[in-house]
């Protein structure tokens, strides 16, 4: 099956007004007003996008689609959200009241968020009446991705309240078969299905061994915790990564594909590193010594990563040294994304999360932008239809 | 990206947020962006009016005409400054920031983005008459701004915990 790029974009962009549609339906039955973040699609296992949930509380609903996009949505207020929302419309302290104003207020925003697809794709989409749901983590999430282990296609968008600290998330789910029909090649400008879903399998194998390139330098137990393939707004790039501080390094690589590398790690992730690496006691400050180290296990990191792809694809890859970076995640990847945007719209985001085991206490992320293009590219001549085809063991090759 | 003339989003409230190649109208309220690496943060202010704009490009020139407006300073501004005017927002002033150098690439025969961002808005504001009345730019760390479109000051923080009031 042949993913149409350009749909890919139609359909993020249905995503994006389809959310922005839902945040100017809250503002107009609450008042709160709101700014739509992120939107993208990505591509990811079940388990990936569960464990992305874990630990926090969510309320919203459930709603079910059929007809020309069968498939499943939910919209997830957080706590501060559900609040800020229930302190408008339900004066007394009445939790009853306030289920059923988070269902009404849930049904009309996802009804604003649909009506773009249906029109889009002229045809009407069925739905079913909101089941309201509450919960941690993964029991709000829609119920295609509690089991198996085949990846899915997740529409996501998150909102922020302009004033407050508050935020919504839209989660849309298609049915496989649906969305690949609705997403049937019209130009010649596509990618199979299914090459995408190995060079995600090879991108994870790479983290795996970036991970395990931490252990080794660091004795630091790591594993990746999610890994996903996002086609997202060159623009959104930023605000995705956020402005929290991070550590780490950027690169370029170049070859087939060519594009970027950003490694960051929180602060204290950082401060880990640099004191597993540098034997002396140091100030505290990213000195000299504190940058060669992040710059070396960049490094090292990066030709696990990087190589896994170049055997796969059967191309040459080189990368440039890594430059050492420490600012907030969104101002570190506006340079990227600057260069990036002077010929794309959108990119392919590789995201992988490292952490220790459960705890959270020591994460890094990886970011690869492959230029759109040459990655289409090289996907065309991977010699694989299925992942169970392919000819290279990720397990041998990496 | 909202055409010039639609309704500004959250009218309510006193604080609007400005997303990555977009840019925001406002009266009496404060514009925030963040983010800014090679970007900028341009504020165009109109202090007979008391309105402003806020745009946040990330590259300096728009050659194809099919890339978005927002995106680039030399369009990005003229944009702005076609909603101000069509507000009749009278005579406007500017004040930039950004333009850092956080990652240098091996492939930039001109120069970092941020320093080629910078040069391009003095001289855009000066091809639309526009005085640049403050900056604060370069360097090699991100920054966050507030432009209160009340007053016109801006306040720029940088990563590096410095602070300055345009």
């Amino acid at each position: 099956m042949q993913v149409d790029i350009q749909s890919l974009e139609t359909f993020n962009r249905l995503a994006r007004d389809g959310a922005r549609s839902a945040a100017a339906s809250l503002s107009e039955l609450t008042g709160i007003d709101t700014n739509v973040e992120v939107t993208n699609v990505s591509l990811m296992a079940p388990a990936d996008l569960r464990y992305e949930f874990v630990g926090r509380r969510f309320s919203g609903v459930h709603i079910g689609l059929d007809g020309a996009l069968s498939g499943e949505t939910v919209l997830m207020f957080d706590s501060e959200a559900r609040a800020a929302v229930t302190d408008v419309l339900v004066p007394s302290d009445d939790p009853e009241m306030e289920r059923s104003s988070v269902k009404e207020v849930g049904n009309i925003m996802t009804s604003g968020f649909i009506d773009g697809w249906a029109e889009h794709l002229e045809a009407g989409i069925d739905i079913t009446p909101p089941d309201y749901v509450e919960g941690s983590g993964a029991e709000v999430l829609p119920t295609s991705t509690l089991a198996g282990d085949e990846q899915v296609f997740v529409f996501r968008s998150r909102v922020e309240a302009v004033s407050d600290a508050i935020d919504f998330r839209m989660c849309f789910v298609p049915e496989r078969a649906a969305l690949t029909s609705a997403l049937e090649a019209e130009s010649d400008d596509t990618v199979a299905f299914e090459k995408l879903e190995v060079f995600n399998e090879m991108t994870e194998q790479g983290a795996a061994k970036a991970a395990g390139n931490i252990t080794s330098m660091t004795g630091l137990e790591t594993d990746v915790e999610v890994n996903r393939l996002s086609f997202v707004p060159i623009a959104d790039i930023p605000a995705a990564v956020g402005d929290q501080p991070y550590v780490g390094t950027v690169l370029e690589y170049h070859g087939r594909p060519s594009g970027y590398l950003v490694i960051l790690f929180d602060r204290p992730s950082a401060r880990s590193v640099v004191d597993a690496l540098v034997p002396t006691e140091t100030d505290g400050a990213w000195g000299e010594m504190e940058q060669s180290a992040i710059e070396e296990l960049g490094n090292i990191m990066t030709s696990g990563f990087i190589d896994g792809w170049a055997n796969v694809l059967e191309t040459s890859i080189d990368h440039s040294p890594p430059q050492f970076v420490a600012d907030m995640g969104s101002s570190i990847m506006s340079p990227v994304v600057g260069r990036m945007a002077r010929d794309q719209d959108h990119a392919f985001l590789l995201d992988s999360t490292i952490e220790t085991d459960d705890d959270g206490v020591f994460r890094c992320e990886i970011f690869a932008l492959p230029d759109g293009d040459e990655l289409r590219e090289v996907l065309g001549e991977l010699l694989v239809d299925r992942a169970d085809e392919i000819h290279a063991d990720p397990d041998e090759v990496f | 990206m909202r055409p010039a003339g639609e309704p500004e989003p959250g009218a309510g409230s006193d604080r609007l947020k400005v997303s990555v190649a977009d840019y925001a109208v406002a009266a009496g309220r404060t514009l925030a962006t963040s983010g800014l690496g090679s970007c900028l943060g341009i504020a165009l202010y109109a202090p007979e009016s008391g309105v402003g704009a806020l745009v946040h490009p990330m590259l300096p020139f728009r050659e194809d005409a099919g890339r978005p407006r927002e995106r680039f300073v030399d369009s990005g501004v003229r944009l702005a400054l076609e909603a101000l005017s069509a507000r009749e927002a009278g005579p406007v002033e500017a004040k930039l920031t950004g333009g850092a150098t956080i990652v240098r690439f091996e492939a930039d025969p001109d120069g970092p983005v941020g320093e080629r961002n910078v040069a391009a808005a003095r001289e855009v504001l000066a091809a639309e008459g526009v005085g640049l009345v403050g900056e604060e730019v370069g360097g090699d760390a991100g920054r966050s701004m507030r432009f209160d479109t009340a007053t016109g000051q801006v306040v720029v923080r940088r990563t590096d915990g410095v602070e300055t009031v345009l």
